[in-house]
């Protein structure tokens, strides 16, 4: 490229960008007052930026692992209950655990690390259980992991979607009620109080996700992805590796799990079933299997237009059209023609395997007067070449017809088919030498 | 057969492997030698069971009898079980008592890289990613350390790299190395392919077919390619082909199989006389 940028440049770009987006996400939630629509593009913002991170997490296993795993909904149950369980305050107990007594855990870390050390202490009350869930994840996946990453594509997607669901009815198992609360929603926890708060920790997460994929052992993880066979033959230790990014990447479906908890701000099993794993996978999907930047982009998409541009949809007005069709659910039926018609026209999802980056971008904002300007001339040769493919087609057609008839000619006048084929190079070689 | 007295102490030895599929005898008794820094060649039509010798050498297979010996130490040996034990066809039950497997990753930590028949090279990476996948064994950083890019992990990646240029440059690779490994021509992904395999610093190299596909030319310059990377990186070289230039100009011992047993061995000159080879190649008379 004829103008591409130092590298100092590219990180003084990069850090302006995420400063000034970080900046602009903290203002928008402060000024931004309960009743204005613009509200909906912070809730974007947050659910976004927590499914960008389920949805890398995933694209690490799928997409660079070459792992078909479905089971990153039920890690994220075990995430957002986790998170949830540890920073419900002690006087809530009672109204949240009202069917068990008060529940079996009577303190959370957040009050009792507030109490001590004041409003550092409410944080790291809330980062610990976090962090804590996603290792607690890391863990169950670790055991998970070991029965289920001998077995290989469809297979895998099977077990670890089975997992998941049988997860989901684990946590509201009755029993288990004095610590999930059975089949009621926890609630009540500590929860952030500005969206820039699920942004900065996701941010932090994918950007470790990028360090692993550009490190060598994310280059193992590919090599297992392109050809099981020859990264083994090559020394790479399969069930190890397999098992290093299932954890890793459980770990992270750990924390957005929390993350979501928080967002949500009341927490219960069942939304985190199959349907939430779909979505997951759309996102990666959507994005590219294979890049994060896709996978980023991809979350905010979706969340964007699940929440925001279609909801006029459902409500019975959008875009200024008013039409009896528009009832709850069209929405739905909108967003899977969406889905469909991304899925045709990008095959590869919008950024393939490509990832983001400062050269690649200018060049493309660069590119685009151009792309408009010569896009009436491109649309014409476009056709021109689909014109003349169709003509060869059919040239090619006409030709085989002619072969056809001339072999059929030929088996009527009793004339032999096809001549002897030639003796092999290899033998005639052999018998050369040998001999 | 001639037994030809060779002084050189022995890398590999197979002794009696048998691979059973089933009902199917695959590879029936197999025993061979090679020598340090020899260049020895497999033979045989196909379904010979020349590339089942060869998954049996590096782990892939378990081989239903018989012993691997690298380096003068038995690595992998079995003996027909459970079912085996009845269905077994083969020769010398019995001989063997242990059961010792090997993966393929461990294998090839003991120093034998291999090539494949069909090219399998790592296809959404660069030339040089590559190569430098086959160097990831030998990194002794943790994950995390290689996550968080500490100093042991940024030199590691570095000296890493190094090598990697290194070893393209001796393979001719070197102005290649940004490309995809897909869009390499035939003959230089198969070059990759050798490379690649050199970079897990073996002793003892095996090449499934690597004259595969290549016109007479190629196949010259393939041959000069193997005898110079034998010298450059002190290897012992066992290589299955079909093309008899490439064989009989380059090996100095050839085994030949036929229906999964071994008909014949010697130096070239021994195989291209023997009957028993002719008629596994051109038919007996009838």
């Amino acid at each position: 490229m004829e103008n591409t940028l130092s590298k100092k440049t590219k990180n003084v770009l990069t850090v302006v960008a995420i400063a000034l987006f970080l900046i602009l996400v903290y203002i928008g939630d402060i000024t931004i007052s309960p009743g204005s629509s613009w509200k909906m593009m912070i809730t974007v913002i947050e659910k976004g930026s927590i499914f960008a991170l389920v949805a890398a997490s995933m694209n690490l296993l799928n997409g660079f692992t070459g792992l078909f795993s479905l089971g990153q909904a039920g890690f994220m149950l075990i995430g957002a209950y986790t998170y949830a369980i540890f920073t419900i305050p002690a006087k809530s107990h009672n109204a949240v655990y009202q069917y068990f007594d008060g529940g079996l855990i009577k303190w959370s870390l957040v009050e009792i690390l507030e109490d001590k050390i004041g409003i550092v202490g409410h944080y790291i009350g809330m980062l610990i259980p976090m962090i804590g869930a996603g290792l607690l994840v890391a863990v169950i996946a670790f055991l998970i992991g070991i029965p289920v990453l001998r077995l290989k594509s469809d297979y895998l997607a099977i077990a670890t979607l089975g997992f998941a669901e049988i997860l989901r009815a684990f946590f509201q198992w009755n029993t288990l009620g004095p610590v999930t609360n059975g089949s009621n929603v926890l609630r009540k926890y500590a929860t952030y109080d500005n969206a820039i708060f699920p942004v900065v920790v996701s941010g932090i997460c994918i950007a470790i996700i990028l360090l692993l994929i550009n490190s060598t052992y994310g280059r193992a993880f590919r090599a297992i992805r392109d050809d099981e066979i020859a990264a083994e033959a090559m020394g790479v230790n399969l069930f190890k590796h397999k098992e290093m990014s299932f954890v890793i990447s459980s770990f992270f479906a750990g924390i957005s799990g929390a993350l979501l908890a928080m967002f949500q701000t009341t927490i219960n099993a069942t939304p985190f079933n199959t349907v939430m794993t779909y979505e997951i996978l759309l996102i990666v999907v959507i994005g590219g299997i294979g890049s994060i930047t896709g996978s980023i982009i991809g979350a905010f998409l979706f969340t964007a237009a699940s929440e925001w541009w279609l909801r006029g949809l459902d409500a019975g007005s959008w875009l200024g059209i008013n039409s009896s069709l528009m009832r709850p659910g069209f929405r739905k039926v909108v967003f899977a023609i969406l889905i469909m018609l991304v899925v045709l026209f990008y095959a590869q999802g919008i950024m393939g395997s490509r990832e983001f980056s400062w050269d690649s971008f200018l060049a493309w904002i660069k590119g685009r007067p151009e792309a408009i300007k010569t896009w009436p001339a491109r649309r014409k040769a476009k056709a021109a070449a689909k014109k003349e493919a169709r003509a060869t087609k059919a040239a090619a057609r006409a030709k085989a017809k002619a072969a056809k008839d001339e072999g059929e000619a030929k088996k009527a006048s009793g004339e032999k088919l096809f001549t002897a084929l030639p003796v092999s190079d290899e033998v005639m070689v052999f018998g050369k030498e040998g001999k | 057969m001639a037994e030809k007295k060779d002084n050189r102490e022995v890398v590999l030895r197979l002794s009696d492997i048998t691979m059973q599929f089933g009902g199917v005898v695959a590879v029936d008794n197999l025993n061979l030698d090679v020598h340090k820094n020899e260049i020895v060649g497999l033979i045989g039509p196909n379904g010979a069971g020349k590339t089942t010798a060869f998954n049996c050498i590096t782990g892939v297979y378990e081989p239903t009898n018989g012993a691997v010996e690298i380096n003068g130490e038995v690595v992998i040996e079995n003996y027909p079980q459970g079912k085996m034990k009845d269905a077994y066809k083969g020769k010398n039950q019995g001989k063997y008592t242990k059961a010792l497997t090997m993966l393929p990753d461990k294998v090839t930590k003991l120093g034998v890289a291999r090539t494949f028949q069909n090219i399998r090279l790592f296809k959404g990476m660069t030339v040089l990613e590559n190569v430098m996948v086959a160097m990831h064994m030998n990194q002794s950083e943790s994950v995390f350390g290689a996550t968080f890019r500490s100093k042991k992990a940024r030199e590691e990646e570095k000296t890493m790299r190094e090598e990697a240029m290194e070893l393209l440059k001796k393979v001719d690779l070197y102005e290649n190395r940004n490309d995809m490994a897909t869009s390499l021509p035939y003959g230089k992904q198969r070059h990759l392919e050798i490379a690649r395999a050199l970079a897990t610093h073996p002793s003892i190299l095996l090449l499934d077919e690597p004259a595969a596909g290549m016109n007479p030319q190629e196949s010259d310059d393939l041959m000069k390619f193997i005898g110079r990377i034998r010298d450059e990186f002190d290897l012992s070289i066992l290589m299955i082909e079909h093309h008899m230039q490439v064989i009989m100009g380059i090996c100095e011992h050839i085994y030949v199989l036929n229906y999964g047993g071994q008909i014949a061995d010697g130096t070239p000159e021994e195989i291209q006389a023997n009957s028993a080879v002719i008629e596994a190649y051109l038919g007996g008379d009838e």
